[in-house]
């Protein structure tokens, strides 16, 4: 069963402020824009995501802007999560 | 039937160690990846999962490989004995020079003659490692940044002694995995660490006697000079434990007292609050999930 957005952006915001401290990103910041992570956090993100929401991130998935957002990401995890229960 | 791929060693699992590890496997290189501790060498297998499964999207020029292939091109190991056969070893232990030492004394006795040996130091002269071993004109600085699959760059630092022949076949290395060499003398803290620890301290220096906050400080760097980070920001990155032993080492080195760790950064320290690793340095943050 798949959580619902509201945890999974607690959750992303949660892992974001062990790279960036300072205050909660709205939801639509682009995290890479504004500076406030780098590439490597793009990578832990990933690894974080396949880890917590278990999912499996595939090549196609490989795109920065999936990630750009707090907001962006939510949608990835649920998209991924409502891909996997429709081939389950 | 194409050659065997060149075999390069890796002492030091640690972030750098493992980057520079996941690196070259990833450019076709194969790697033995030498730590003490197997809980180390386990991040490091970590590391290079992520760097070959997830690297092609933040750098699209590497190739999409296989993770149980380029596994089985890296040998981890506790052994430093399995490192006999490499061409080139990259050393990235920490920077206490008694641990170096020691390390290049053996090191000598069990990697072929003909090996090049690449310190990957913050502040060690070249020349003081060199003399360790009997090969000085096989030694050479190569300080590798973190992710080192990211960075375009390495500082190269050329001793008095490291031969002509040495630095060709460094450079040849670097070359393949897609970076600029930037040769440097051999200097403590070299070009990069000589100036940015200044700037770390004298950052510290600025929230202690002015009391600015470490993100306006920040700041200032990332929007006014256009840094990528600031100076505080980094020095979380980095381990403030790791800098302020880097600063007693140009202080020795140059008896400048510019290089006196501050007094916000020593206590730190002091505390255990040494930056991002432990949650806690000039900024907070949340634990690991």
């Amino acid at each position: 069963m798949s959580a619902p957005s509201v945890q999974i952006d607690q959750a992303v915001i949660d892992f974001l402020a062990q790279y960036s401290p300072g205050p909660v990103p709205n939801l639509d910041e682009d995290l890479f824009a504004t500076g406030r992570v780098n590439s490597l956090f793009a990578l832990q993100l990933l690894t974080f995501l396949e880890k917590n929401f278990q999912i499996a991130l595939a090549p196609e998935d490989l795109d920065l802007r999936n990630f750009a957002t707090v907001g962006k990401v939510t949608a990835f995890v649920l998209r991924k999560q409502a891909q996997a229960a429709g081939n389950a | 039937m194409s050659p065997s791929p060149r075999l390069i060693g890796v002492v030091g699992a640690g972030s750098i160690g493992a980057s520079v590890c996941a690196d070259l496997a990833v450019h076709g290189f194969r790697v033995v990846l030498v730590d003490i501790s197997p809980a180390q060498l386990d991040k490091a297998k970590d590391v290079l999962t992520e760097t070959v499964r997830f690297g092609p999207m933040v750098r699209p020029d590497l190739p999409r490989l296989d993770v149980d292939e380029v596994f089985a091109a890296v040998r981890f190991t506790t052994r430093l004995e399995d490192l006999s056969d490499c061409e080139f070893v990259i050393e990235n232990v920490s920077e206490h020079w008694e641990t170096k030492r020691d390390l290049y004394r053996r090191l000598d006795a069990i990697v072929a003659p003909e090996a090049i040996f690449g310190v990957n130091t913050s502040s060690i002269p070249i020349a003081r490692v060199a003399a360790e071993t009997s090969r000085p004109g096989r030694v050479i600085g190569t300080h590798f940044m973190n992710p080192s699959y990211l960075k375009e760059a390495v500082e190269v630092m050329r001793g008095d002694e490291t031969s002509d022949e040495c630095l060709d076949h460094v450079l040849g290395i670097l070359a393949e995995l897609g970076k600029e060499a930037i040769v440097v003398g051999d200097f403590p803290g070299f070009v990069s660490n000589r100036i940015s620890h200044l700037f770390f301290n004298e950052a510290a220096r600025v929230v202690e006697e002015h009391g600015v906050e470490p993100a306006v400080v920040d700041e200032v760097f990332r929007k006014c000079f256009g840094h990528r980070m600031g100076p505080l920001e980094t020095a979380d990155l980095i381990g403030l434990d790791t800098v302020l032993l880097t600063l007693e080492s140009l202080h020795a080195s140059y008896g400048d007292d510019r290089f006196i760790g501050s007094a916000l950064l020593q206590a730190k320290v002091t505390s255990g609050q040494l930056g991002r690793k432990t949650g806690q340095g000039f900024y907070s943050y949340s634990p690991a999930q």
